[in-house]
């Protein structure tokens, strides 16, 4: 029985919805008379499904076909579901029908290996070309390479795309063989490589050439799965942190494990580690843009995040002796160590202090949250009404802060009522997390 | 004795209120458009008569003085729907006349602060309508939105608008304000409206709503569902209008 492109986009989406990134920023493109679209550097979001998650590209697979056997993957092909692929003129029609209505960005396309790495390239590419030449697109289009394409097909889709990425599936090599026996490590570094070389390259060809084509003007990205594997939030952060530095990466993207491939490689019936994903979003930030080394933020000794303090909160913890901070006279990058004050706040600071000395009300109306500032800053060299300068006292307070607590902690903190003689219930060093608490 | 200031609810009214201000040196204790004024019992009302050349001296002088960015910031603050944008208007000139570029550094001011945050709020609508705008094919042709914003945001929205779709003819329909955003591929333009009679759908709209609803649905990860976050992101205010988030 013939498909019809309903259900085609039903299981293509079906298929591609626990891919992560759904970005549409890094890159600036106006519009041009006669072609359609442009692109904004911050992104947009379209809209919001009901996991909470953005909705900024039709986020569809080329097919979920594939002759590979990764194990935590829907897609596999031991795994018996329903398939399709879409033709290259289809998909480009159903993404630009979307786009003139404003219901997208653009196309992010990933893809299943249908008879070859080679032959699922081609048609992605195919697809880009026909909306960048036949349709005049200008918008968006993040798209997937595949493991073991060869470097012409990878230079080719750079051309067309905005953002391409590598995914890296899984935090370690040793995971990888066990889990994606069909993706070696060199089929998913060689080609990250290359981009990141064309990149530079290109970076030099428009400085020389200001109409240069471009190659992937938005950086590339990739993702891993975490939870499904035994490697540790220390292996995951330190290596989050190599590929920024060696392959200068745009995003690292993490994705909760969540069991719907049902092989038995993999753990079952645990519940999704969500919260661990969270935690270590913010130790990437931190390393993006809080300057931040891996080092600093977790050790051999504490390889674990930890469930009830965001990872900022636990460095200033565990380096009290950097504190407090005056907020009138710290540099920028002293600032941003102090956890609630973030990049922007940081800036806010620098500009406002120029006019006068700061003190607590101008804070808050710079919006800093001092629900978490207050312990660290002094304003003049007067602490926050209220706060005593000291760990047990701190941590309570932090961990206690109910607002900022994201949904599934092992437990719920009780505020506990303090007496004066009994003593408190703090931990004297930092808590160590075995793995797979979370 | 309070001034209370009274203006054509224009732009170059209020601007026309404020030189009044400097020129008389009796600073008004609030500035309103004429229609709606709530007046104290000790406020004493001063008509403004709007006169294009005392506007564009005091658009002139904010410029010189404290620089283009400030006069940006004023003018994205007047689309706002907050009832004392105009009184706080005023008191960020007052202010920022005195301070020159000085008004980027006293971020704490509260004149200074209170406009900065009303601007943020009408840009961060503006910005979201960029994405959450759902635009329908009618059969004559012309892709036609619907709005609903707090804050009269369509000149920040058309310029994006316009230079996004060249090739479609655009019809904003902002059904707060009764204004709408016409874009003809030459150029875009504001027109009052008193309601509005709609063309049919073109042929394959419904088709092309179908499968974007099909994809929204599709897309969510059950296992993850959370509509708080959702919520928080997307706020349900602008539901009403998004195809994905309505039936047919």
């Amino acid at each position: 029985m013939e498909q019809t492109i309903q259900d085609k986009l039903q299981i293509l989406t079906d298929s591609a919805k626990y891919d992560v990134a759904c970005t549409s920023s890094g890159v600036d493109r106006a519009g041009v008379k006669g072609k359609l679209g442009n692109a904004l550097a911050a992104g947009i979001c379209h809209s919001f499904s009901a996991d909470g998650r953005c909705i900024s590209l039709l986020k569809v697979l080329m097919t979920n076909s594939c002759v590979f056997d990764c194990h935590y993957c829907l897609n596999r092909r031991s795994n018996d579901h329903p398939r399709a692929t879409f033709a290259p003129k289809e998909l480009a029609e159903l993404t630009i029908a979307f786009y003139r209505r404003n219901y997208i960005e653009g196309l992010f396309l990933s893809s299943g290996v249908l008879k070859s790495p080679d032959y699922t390239m081609e048609q992605m590419c195919e697809t880009l070309r026909l909306l960048r030449d036949n349709f005049g697109f200008r918008g968006y289009i993040h798209a997937k390479t595949i493991p073991g394409a060869t470097p012409e097909l990878v230079a080719r889709m750079g051309a067309l795309a905005d953002r391409v990425s590598v995914n890296l599936e899984l935090p370690s090599e040793g995971s990888l063989r066990l889990l994606a026996p069909d993706k070696p490590k060199r089929n998913i570094l060689r080609p990250m490589g290359q981009i990141r070389d064309r990149i530079t390259g290109n970076r030099e060809e428009l400085a020389l050439y200001r109409h240069a084509p471009s190659f992937a003007p938005a950086g590339q990205s990739t993702q891993m799965i975490i939870g499904a594997t035994p490697d540790t939030d220390y292996q995951i952060v330190r290596l989050a942190e190599s590929l920024y530095r060696k392959y200068e990466l745009k995003r690292v993207f993490y994705s909760a494990f969540i069991p719907v491939a049902g092989s038995t490689l993999l753990p079952a019936d645990q519940p999704v580690p969500l919260l661990r994903e969270h935690r270590l979003y913010q130790a990437d930030f931190l390393l993006r843009f809080y300057g931040f080394t891996a080092e600093e933020i977790l050790s051999e000794q504490v390889p674990s995040l930890d469930p009830m303090l965001d990872p900022k909160c636990l460095w200033a913890l565990r380096h009290l002796d950097l504190f407090p901070v005056e907020v009138n006279r710290a540099d920028l990058e002293t600032l941003l160590r102090v956890p609630g004050i973030g990049p922007t706040g940081a800036r806010r600071i620098v500009t406002a202090r120029g006019a006068g000395a700061l003190r607590f009300e101008d804070l808050k109306k710079l919006r800093i949250v001092l629900r978490r500032a207050a312990y660290f800053i002094t304003c003049s060299g007067r602490y926050h009404k209220g706060v005593r300068f000291d760990y047990d006292f701190i941590y309570r307070n932090l961990a206690a802060d109910t607002r900022r607590q994201p949904a599934g902690l092992p437990f719920a903190p009780v505020p506990e009522q303090l007496t004066l003689f009994a003593p408190a219930a703090v931990p004297a060093a930092l808590p160590a997390f075995g793995q797979g608490d979370m | 004795m309070d001034w209370a200031y009274l203006y054509d609810g224009s732009w170059e009214g209020l601007l026309c209120a404020v030189f009044e201000a400097f020129a008389s040196k009796r600073w008004p204790r609030v500035v309103l458009p004429g229609d709606n004024a709530q007046l104290a019992f000790s406020d004493q009302p001063v008509h403004i008569v709007t006169d294009p050349v005392k506007a564009e001296r005091v658009e002139r002088g904010i410029v010189r003085r404290m620089g283009s960015p400030a006069h940006n910031t004023l003018w994205t603050v007047f689309l706002s729907g907050d009832p004392d944008k105009s009184t706080l208007i005023y008191r960020y000139i007052r202010t920022g006349m005195n301070k020159g570029r000085g008004v980027y550094q006293a971020l704490a001011h509260d004149d200074i602060n209170a406009v900065d945050r009303i601007c943020y709020h009408v840009s961060h609508e503006a910005h979201l309508l960029h994405g959450f705008t759902r635009f329908s094919l009618m059969e004559n042709g012309v892709y036609y939105a619907r709005i609903t914003p707090k804050n009269s945001v369509l000149p920040l929205l058309m310029p994006f608008f316009a230079d996004r779709y060249t090739d479609q003819p655009l019809l904003v329909y902002d059904a707060s304000h009764d204004l709408a955003g016409v874009y003809d591929l030459h150029e875009w333009y504001l027109v009052e409206t008193h309601g509005l009679r709609l063309p049919g759908l073109a042929e394959e709209e419904t088709a092309c709503r179908r499968l974007w609803k099909l994809f929204y649905n599709t897309i969510a990860i059950a296992q993850r569902e959370n509509p708080k976050c959702r919520r928080t992101n997307m706020s349900k205010r602008y539901w009403g209008n998004m195809t994905e988030l309505n039936s047919l």
